[in-house]
């Protein structure tokens, strides 16, 4: 995705947020383009929430500004910002009918005063049919499951024709296979009425799997913005390493750094190439991080195999069996092996064996 | 829908700010501020100025200080007010016996209550807020009717001796009227339901798997009661005893309709000094005065106490 | 397990007491009602079923005290529970509904004051200011009266209904363009009212009932029914008190009706 040609949708200023003494949010920059599917991700209390809500306007900033397609929007409050949210909760209103809901947006807006009735009924309609109620307009939402729910929620933000949806962390009260339909479904409407989506979640698979581009947030800070892709394959450091999926982490001191293409040396003495930022100098303190599914099992004196370790034990997990090893220096190992008919290990606990992993796979990082 | 809890990731739920909570919405407290203040504070204050007033003879006060009222209350300084001063006992027993009476009309209504709260919080959904119902709606009916219909009932030649007598279980009218029981059939019958909505309440929130823990411990049914569940309760237990203390203490219609002139309570004192002519208000308002210290002493040991629970 | 835990619950016994309470609470009320039809002017024989007595409270001259008694009582309950109403609409809002501040608990004890304070001493002090400053007595006074101590009781329950309705739909109505004004009619209004109703019902009751206050605020002449009916009973209890005794309770049983099924309706 060419985005440097894309309009930009938001742009966050130097935000910081506090609430007395403590500091929801510091010093955060950072666009979010035109008819994207941007998502901010992160565990709890990493500001991602306190964000969106600045966004929206229930939340004032202490420092920086917002702008919405260039205007500054900071001051104005949230009923006159052309952004709408899906709510957590979904927050029907309960003393309102579906389409007395959906319409609610249309009905408060301004310039629908002067419009035509039948507009907004013909909007609420399509709306309604966008996510498939339309013969549940009559209805009170306690009279609707948990997943209807959150598509009138969903259908309700969406009416006044937002430039941006808010969404936090919508899917979070359903159930798993709720949620994973609704993903489709959700990334279906944000590519049918291309409206720049700005979804909040702490769950990487929903990230990962919807996202055109993804913020880790942590400690009120962003960690890193890029695509699921680059998320995971090249985290920009321990705390995205760490909190995307699984990852083995070795003690080690970079021994050389040419132009992202070092190597490395490990505590037990093992040097071995790998990739690192350019930016980290040689001699530099760090970690070696490793994806469990980027390591595989040879025999110990395999001239491939670059670590080596003792098998403590093995979990499967049904498509993946998880080996656990230890290496002579007591740093534990984890390594994915897939459960097909070639791959039967035929390995036990306490077995020695090797480790093959390329290059580009260990990923050097100084913090 | 209800089941389920906002778990707000940056917590700001609590903190004020944008559209939610708003410092500017304390505007819409000065009508309630002003009402109050205006026709409830000041009236107390003026009230406690008006205790140390001179009284006029035709009711009313004359503005001159005076603690007349205070030394009326406490000594008896003999008819021409030459004498030694002693400690005057008329007043000081009729406070005593309102508080001993309202003592009295609290245990009554927490023992009858308490049963009361109990059995019906733990009705199943679909009964509980029937007998809920039934047991406050008498609190809606007029309180001086309901005084009155007590008074008819109890009467000497009332239908409830009448009854008796019929059916043979007495032979004359049990005397009720104008006595101490009377007066706390009448407390007891205006403030019961004032015990029992706090208790039902704590009761209804009462985590009942600690008491089959306790069984399951070998507990038997009344220590269960004893050292589990009347712990648990205790602060619905204290907040419906001040709910029946405090207005028992200052109550007029039960002493004055059912207790007759030999069971005066504080209220019918109060009372006595702004009727016609006779009254004297600066000794009223003392009398007063004396009343509101007792309560607001009771709520702020009662305050004190919760603030010290809330803060552990 | 159920059927277990349903067994530590009971304690014998407190059926019993229940039900003792019940009859205590109901005896004399359904006595005077069944009374207030007794065709005997003897008030305690049982001389036949009969209307008269309400037939006299309608229609003869000397019950026409009462008459206007129960106009004063019904106009002053209206007027004193609808602006104790809005009051404390306003009052819970920007109690629940500004966050927290220095003085909040003040403002709290100080809208409950009139719950705090012994009905006598605000009777007294509330005759005490008007004295002073030399208002008349009467039916404004009672007015005034009614409505301060109707304040906490139209509160409570609308800020107990408030502090349930979660912030979100405010701000959901807010993110949908609705102004603060139209936010507070389309969303907060209507979710707010059953506790609105219950509170006025309240009100409305506990001005009805009110007779220590309104005793000694209301100086010579008007009289609200409680104080007419003070006064005829201290002449003695006549049937035409237990007709009307028996008409006010149906009243307070059709209020208290309405505000019950309000309340379950508030709960779905």
């Amino acid at each position: 995705m060419n985005q440097n040609n894309q309009q930009i949708a938001i742009d966050l200023n130097r935000i910081s947020k506090n609430y007395g003494e403590v500091t929801a949010l510091h010093n955060v920059s950072g666009s979010i383009y035109d008819n994207e599917f941007f998502t901010l991700l992160g565990p709890s209390g990493c500001g991602k929430t306190t964000l969106l809500r600045i966004i929206a306007g229930f939340e004032t900033v202490t420092a920086g500004d917002v702008l919405l397609y260039g205007e500054s929007i900071a001051e104005l409050p949230a009923n006159k910002r052309p952004v709408n949210t899906v709510f957590q909760q979904y927050s029907l209103f309960p003393h309102m009918t579906v389409a007395e809901n959906v319409s609610f947006g249309l009905q408060m807006q301004a310039r629908n005063r002067t419009r035509d009735r039948s507009f907004i009924k013909q909007r609420t309609a399509q709306m309604l049919e966008l996510v498939q109620l339309e013969s549940f307009a009559k209805r009170k939402p306690a009279q609707l499951s948990g997943g209807q729910q959150q598509r009138v929620a969903l259908a309700r933000a969406l009416a006044p024709e937002p430039r941006v949806l808010l969404l936090d962390e919508p899917l979070s009260a359903l159930d798993l296979k709720l949620r994973q339909s609704m993903r489709v479904e959700l990334k279906q409407i944000q590519q049918q009425t291309g409206i720049t989506f700005v979804f909040v979640t702490h769950d990487q698979e929903e990230a990962l799997t919807m996202s055109d581009r993804i913020a880790v947030m942590s400690e009120g800070q962003v960690q890193q913005t890029g695509d699921a892709h680059s998320i995971y394959t090249n985290p920009s450091n321990l705390f995205v390493a760490d909190f995307i999926g699984e990852t083995n982490k070795l003690d080690g001191v970079l021994l050389e750094n040419n132009m992202g293409n070092g190597t490395c040396r490990l505590k037990d003495g093992t040097v071995l190439s790998c990739t690192a930022r350019s930016d980290i100098a040689t001699d530099a303190n760090g970690t070696l991080c490793i994806r469990p599914e980027r390591l595989a099992i040879t025999s110990v004196d395999d001239p491939a195999a670059v670590l080596s370790g003792a098998i403590e034990r093995f979990h499967f997990l049904g498509t993946d069996t998880q080996v656990v090893a230890r290496t002579s220096t007591s740093e534990e190992l984890l390594v994915r092996v897939q459960n097909t008919a070639a791959n039967q290990l035929g390995l036990q606990a306490g077995d020695r064996v090797g480790l093959v992993v390329d290059a580009a796979s260990a990923t050097f990082l100084d913090q | 829908m209800a089941g389920l809890t906002p778990t707000t990731s940056t917590g700001t739920s609590a903190t004020l700010s944008g559209s939610a909570f708003d410092p500017l919405r304390k505007r819409l407290l000065f009508p309630a501020w002003f009402v109050i203040g205006f026709f409830l504070v000041l009236p107390v204050l003026l009230m406690l100025v008006y205790s140390f007033l001179t009284k006029e003879f035709r009711g009313g006060v004359v503005w001159e200080f005076s603690t007349a009222s205070y030394d009326q209350f406490f000594f008896d300084r003999g008819l021409f007010g030459d004498e030694p001063a002693k400690i005057e006992w008329t007043y000081i027993t009729i406070f005593w016996r309102s508080i001993v009476q309202a003592l009295i009309a609290t245990v009554i209504c927490l023992l009858i209550g308490f049963p009361t709260a109990y059995f019906i919080a733990t009705r199943p959904d679909s009964t509980r807020n029937l007998w809920l119902f039934l047991v406050t709606v008498p609190y809606w009916v007029n309180l001086l009717i309901r005084t009155v219909s007590m008074k008819f009932l109890i009467r000497d030649n009332g239908p409830m001796n009448e009854w008796l007598m019929m059916v043979g279980l007495i032979d004359s009218p049990i005397h009720l009227i104008n006595t101490n029981i009377a007066v706390q059939l009448g407390l007891f019958y205006s403030y019961l339901p004032f015990m029992v909505l706090p208790v039902y309440a704590s009761v209804e929130r009462f985590n009942f798997s600690l008491a089959e823990a306790a069984a399951d411990l070998y507990a038997s049914r009344w220590t269960t009661l004893r050292r589990v569940i009347l712990p648990a309760v205790k602060p619905g237990i204290i907040a419906g005893c001040i709910l029946v203390f405090v207005p028992s203490l200052g109550a007029f219609l039960a002493p004055d309709l059912l207790g007759g002139a030999k069971n005066f309570m504080i209220g019918s004192l109060i009372e006595e000094q702004f009727k016609g002519s006779a009254g004297n208000w600066p000794f009223g308002a003392a009398c007063s005065m004396i009343l509101l210290s007792m309560v607001l002493l009771v709520l702020m040991v009662y305050a004190r106490s919760q603030a010290r629970a809330g803060a552990q | 397990m159920a059927q277990a835990s349903a067994g530590i619950k009971k304690y014998p016994g407190f059926l019993a007491v229940t039900l003792v309470c019940l009859l205590v609470l109901y005896l004399p009320l359904i006595v005077v009602m069944v009374y207030s039809f007794n065709d005997s002017a003897s008030i305690t024989r049982w001389g036949g079923f009969s209307f008269r007595w309400y037939h006299e409270v309608f229609h003869s001259a000397e019950n026409a005290k009462f008459k206007e008694a129960t106009w004063n009582s019904i106009t002053i309950a209206l007027m004193a529970a609808i602006a104790a109403t809005v009051i404390a609409t306003a009052a819970a809002i920007g109690m629940i509904r500004s966050g927290q501040w220095r003085g909040k608990a003040s403002s709290f004890a100080l809208i409950n004051l009139p719950l705090m304070v012994p009905e006598i001493v605000t009777a007294v002090a509330t005759l005490i200011f008007f004295s002073a400053i030399g208002f008349t007595t009467g039916y404004l006074t009672i007015l005034i009266a009614h409505c301060v101590f109707c304040i906490p009781f139209a509160y409570l329950p609308i800020a107990a209904r408030l502090q349930g309705v979660e912030t979100i739909y405010e701000q959901a109505a807010m993110d949908l363009y609705a102004t603060r004004w139209q936010t507070f009619t389309k969303v907060l209004l209507p979710l707010l009212a059953p506790g609105i109703i219950s509170g006025f019902l309240l009100a409305f009751i506990i001005s009805l009932d009110d007779f220590i206050i309104t005793n000694f605020v209301k100086g010579a002449g008007v009289e609200t029914l409680p104080t007419a009916i003070f006064g005829a009973v201290k002449q003695g209890i006549k049937p035409n008190i237990m007709a009307i005794s028996t008409l006010m309770l149906m009243v307070s049983v059709c209020f208290v009706t309405v505000s019950y099924l309000v309340g379950r309706l508030g709960q779905k």
